[in-house]
């Protein structure tokens, strides 16, 4: 602890000058086993030369500076000797350990004292771009971000050849260091959104930022909501369509995931893939996923209501196998539920811990042996269990893995109060969800937005998908500085010019 | 931040407190009797008593039928002591039909009926039926693999939905004994060799059985009860063995009353597209289903002049005709009504059209 306020001190504190205090940043650099010093006999006397070898690319190092720094005379040449472009010599202490682990190494020579020569040859070890895995699309771009900041940009502006997209780059973390790239298309995405991004982001105050969802979680509205309030995302097209509406896109050095905001709920039950398909195929999709949703948070807690106090709701040919289901189980309905829902959830968190191929067989030994032998023992009913399994598998179709979790996890406020106070119970907790999706905001912006307070500009890609000339204007959450897409007119036109004419 | 801690702190305490008003009696479906049917029969002045019927449910998948009687006065009080020799507790929310025997119909059983509306757990639509045997008798039998209070719903059910009985249930009956100008008229079961079946429709004058309408007079009454009605069938005898089948595909009914509250004739008009079903009269022509045409037509105003003739007569009214006449006059007055009733001339024109009389190859 005292180490790394020392540390930060001598940051804070005036820029450092001279040679006192790069000596002293030697001795620190020097006390790592992975850097490396070397001193050289040169045309100009002795030569130093210094980096991090976990940093540097050693080809480089080899080809392209070592051959041809024997010959330097003054600290100053050093452009004209390697073919590496921006060489920069300085004597800011700072800028020198910054540059040092950022994967340059530094050269400095006797003659020219205090004068750090700086050459940029970092390592690339970065994995390649990969098919998207979390939101696979049959058709469309398979392309997904990877954890270099440098390859994301460059994924997302070859989707957007534009001067006006623009990146603003931000530091976080005191001990991370992590580059955070805000970007935003000039004339469309709104200044005041751009303005809250950046400044919530420079405004942090945290260590290390190690994933994107680390900011999701720091700079959302309502830190404490279950409900993400910022979208995120593996595929560049989303976020270039994203940037499109005039919304701000981030990108964090290390994460393959970016973050798309302001969003509203409707969005994280879009699959990006809808925008592939028909619009009526798409329309049917989503429409899906929204049953799916309401259907995975109501049914076992509408199950649990019915059979601990509404019995009457039951319908008549329905009452034999209900009541046949639960004859052998000793237990109260609520019981039930929780103890499947929590197998439920001991089987996906299994999987999720454990690698693909054991995974498997986790899902196999857990669906069937233990639900079968459970309705056997008579723990369970099979009714139940079909609606446990349902409920689950439901809750697995929203496209957004975080907004996922958070149906799950809501499902179980829901139960309880449903085995209190019944129906009454069920209906309440939706009314306080209700409540609390009102209230919410991402980046201020309501996170209802298209439903509530109603805008048809955005109502058109929310719940349904219309065909895309309906898709001229931008959704009125981004509250877009300029927000005409296109010529809706030109673009439902389609004429076609005959031969004959 | 301490807003937060405020908001807890209330939840905190507003969960101790109110865990006192969640003590809700929890009514598990597998740990409830519930009761399908209730009979009820009359045994001596006030006292009456009460079978109900409820599903045992085994774990083969398989429904026993069990019964459980009482004899007291009053309706709750029976439900106690049933209760007394129950494994669990007795509920009626689940309940499908409602029988009460002959006599006790015939002396009127709306303060029976009271007890049941008054329980919100009883659904409107469940079936009131007058019973000709015994309930306990009827309600101890087991038909197939459900419990009998099922069984009988499902006959009722599948006879309004297809056959010729018009839709009954308790709100039903309610409404028309309530209703000026209009009686209720409910299903009459009864035993036979192969089970238990609809017999007639039992007419009511106020809470009390009256009249019946035996089950081949139901075409014309279900013909004549409802504003369009279709899928009812009518065998017609020609003479000893030549006969048809029809089925009425379309019908409309629609009255006449040119001089409402008054002793002036009221005309009840028909117009029916029909089918034949079934023949055995040699080769049917246009000639022959014009000949046909015209003796249902006949056959149809006659008998519905005797039907209304006979609700005339005991002072019946289940067609509503008071009601039409109702919603025609600003001088409605019930009692002047009841006295016009039995005398006002009612006719019935028919207009029969055969549209179709099937395919033979």
């Amino acid at each position: 602890m005292k180490r790394w306020k020392t540390i930060r001190n001598k940051e804070n504190g005036k820029e450092q000058q001279g040679e006192e205090p790069f000596q002293a940043l030697l001795q620190q650099l020097v006390n790592s086993d992975d850097f490396i010093q070397f001193t050289y006999k040169s045309a100009a006397g002795l030569l130093c030369i210094g980096y991090y070898t976990s940093l540097i690319d050693g080809k480089i190092l080899h080809q392209d500076i070592l051959p041809n720094i024997k010959s330097l005379e003054s600290i100053h040449h050093l452009h004209s000797l390697i073919p590496i472009e921006n060489i920069i010599v300085t004597s800011d202490v700072t800028k020198i350990k910054d540059s040092l682990l950022n994967g340059h190494m530094m050269v400095f020579i006797t003659k020219d004292i205090g004068q750090i020569g700086l050459v940029r040859a970092p390592v690339d070890n970065t994995r390649e771009v990969s098919i998207p895995e979390v939101e696979f699309s049959v058709v469309g771009p398979k392309e997904s971000f990877v954890e270099s900041l440098d390859k994301n940009l460059n994924l997302v502006r070859k989707r957007l050849p534009l001067p006006e997209l623009k990146t603003i780059e931000i530091v976080i973390g005191t001990i991370s260091k992590t580059k955070v790239s805000v970007l935003y298309i000039d004339g469309i995405a709104n200044k005041e959104n751009v303005q809250t991004v950046t400044q919530r982001l420079s405004d942090l105050e945290i260590d290390q930022v190690n994933d994107s969802s680390y900011l999701t979680q720091l700079i959302q509205d309502n830190q404490n909501s279950p409900f993400p309030q910022l979208i995120d995302t593996e595929r560049p097209d989303r976020i270039a369509s994203a940037l499109g509406e005039g919304k701000v896109a981030i990108l964090v050095d290390g994460a393959p995931h970016g973050l798309i905001a302001p969003t509203n709920l409707f969005e994280f039950f879009v699959a990006y893939e809808d925008y592939f398909l028909n619009w009526a195929v798409a329309t049917f999709f989503r429409l899906v996923r929204f049953f799916a949703v309401l259907f995975s948070i109501l049914i076992t807690p509408i199950y649990v209501a019915v059979l601990t106090y509404h019995y009457e709701l039951i319908p008549k040919d329905l009452v034999s196998t209900l009541v046949t289901s639960r004859n052998p189980i000793p237990l109260p309905p609520i019981m039930e539920a929780l103890i499947l829902e929590l197998a439920i959830e001991l089987l996906r968190e299994a999987g999720a811990r454990l690698p693909t191929k054991v995974g498997q067989t986790i899902g196999i030994v857990g669906g069937i042996v233990i639900g079968t032998a459970s309705v056997e023992a008579g723990l369970t009913s099979n009714v139940l269990l079909i609606i446990v399994a349902l409920a689950a598998l439901a809750s697995f179709t929203t496209p957004v893995y975080q907004m996922g979790n958070t149906i799950r996890l809501i499902r179980f406020p829901f139960l309880l109060m449903a085995h209190y106070i019944g129906l009454v119970g069920v209906a309440v907790s939706f009314i306080f969800l209700l409540i609390h999706l009102l209230r919410l905001s991402s980046l201020g912006r309501p996170f209802l937005e298209p439903v509530y307070p109603l805008r048809l500009q955005g109502l058109v890609d929310s719940i349904i998908r219309l065909p895309i000339p309906f898709q001229s204007k931008r959704p009125a959450q981004s509250q877009a500085e300029d927000d005409k897409k296109f010529n809706a007119m030109k673009a439902k036109r389609i004429k076609d010019t005959k031969k004959n004419d | 931040m301490g807003k937060l801690r405020i908001n807890i702190g209330l939840l905190a305490v507003s969960a101790t407190l109110l865990t006192g008003c969640m003590g809700i009696e929890t009514q598990v479906v597998d740990e409830l009797q519930l009761a399908t049917a209730a009979g009820f029969k009359h045994i001596k002045d006030d006292e009456i008593e009460a079978t109900i019927s409820f599903p045992v449910f085994l774990t083969d998948k398989t429904v026993k039928n069990a019964t459980l009687t009482a004899t007291d006065t009053l309706n709750k009080e029976l439900r106690d002591r049933q209760n007394l020799k129950s494994e669990k507790p007795i509920v009626s929310g689940k309940l499908e039909v409602i029988l009460f025997d002959r006599q006790l119909a015939e002396r009127g059983f709306f303060d029976h009926l009271d007890s049941l509306m008054r329980d919100p757990s009883i659904g409107s639509k469940v079936f009131v039926v007058v019973l000709d045997d015994d309930p306990k008798d009827v309600l101890s039998k087991q038909y197939g693999n459900k419990d009998t209070g099922i069984y009988l719903s499902n006959i009722i059910q599948q006879n309004i939905e297809t056959g010729l009985i018009p839709k009954t249930n308790l709100h039903l009956f309610t409404y028309n004994y309530y209703a000026e100008g209009k009686d209720p008229a409910i299903p009459i079961m009864a035993q036979s060799r192969d089970g238990v079946g609809i017999r007639a429709l039992g007419l009511f004058k106020h809470d009390k059985l009256v009249h019946q309408i035996e089950k081949d007079e139901l075409f014309f009454y279900k013909v004549l009860f409802d504003s369009n009605s279709s899928g009812e069938t009518m065998a017609i005898k020609f003479n000893e063995d030549k006969k048809a089948s029809i089925i009425n595909v379309e019908s409309t009914r629609k009255y006449e009353v040119l001089q409402p509250m008054s002793n002036a004739e009221i005309k009840i008009k028909v117009k029916a597209k029909m089918m034949i079903r079934e023949y055995n009269n040699g080769l049917l022509n246009k000639d022959k289903m014009k000949e046909m045409e015209n003796f249902i037509k006949k056959r149809f105003e006659e008998k519905s002049a005797e039907l209304i003739q006979q609700f005339q007569q005991k002072g019946t009214d289940p067609l509503g005709i008071g009601e039409q006449v109702r919603t025609r006059t600003r001088n409605w007055d019930k009692k002047k009504w009841d006295e016009l009733y039995p005398n006002i001339p009612i006719t019935v024109q028919a207009e029969i059209e055969m549209i179709e009389s099937g395919l033979i190859n």
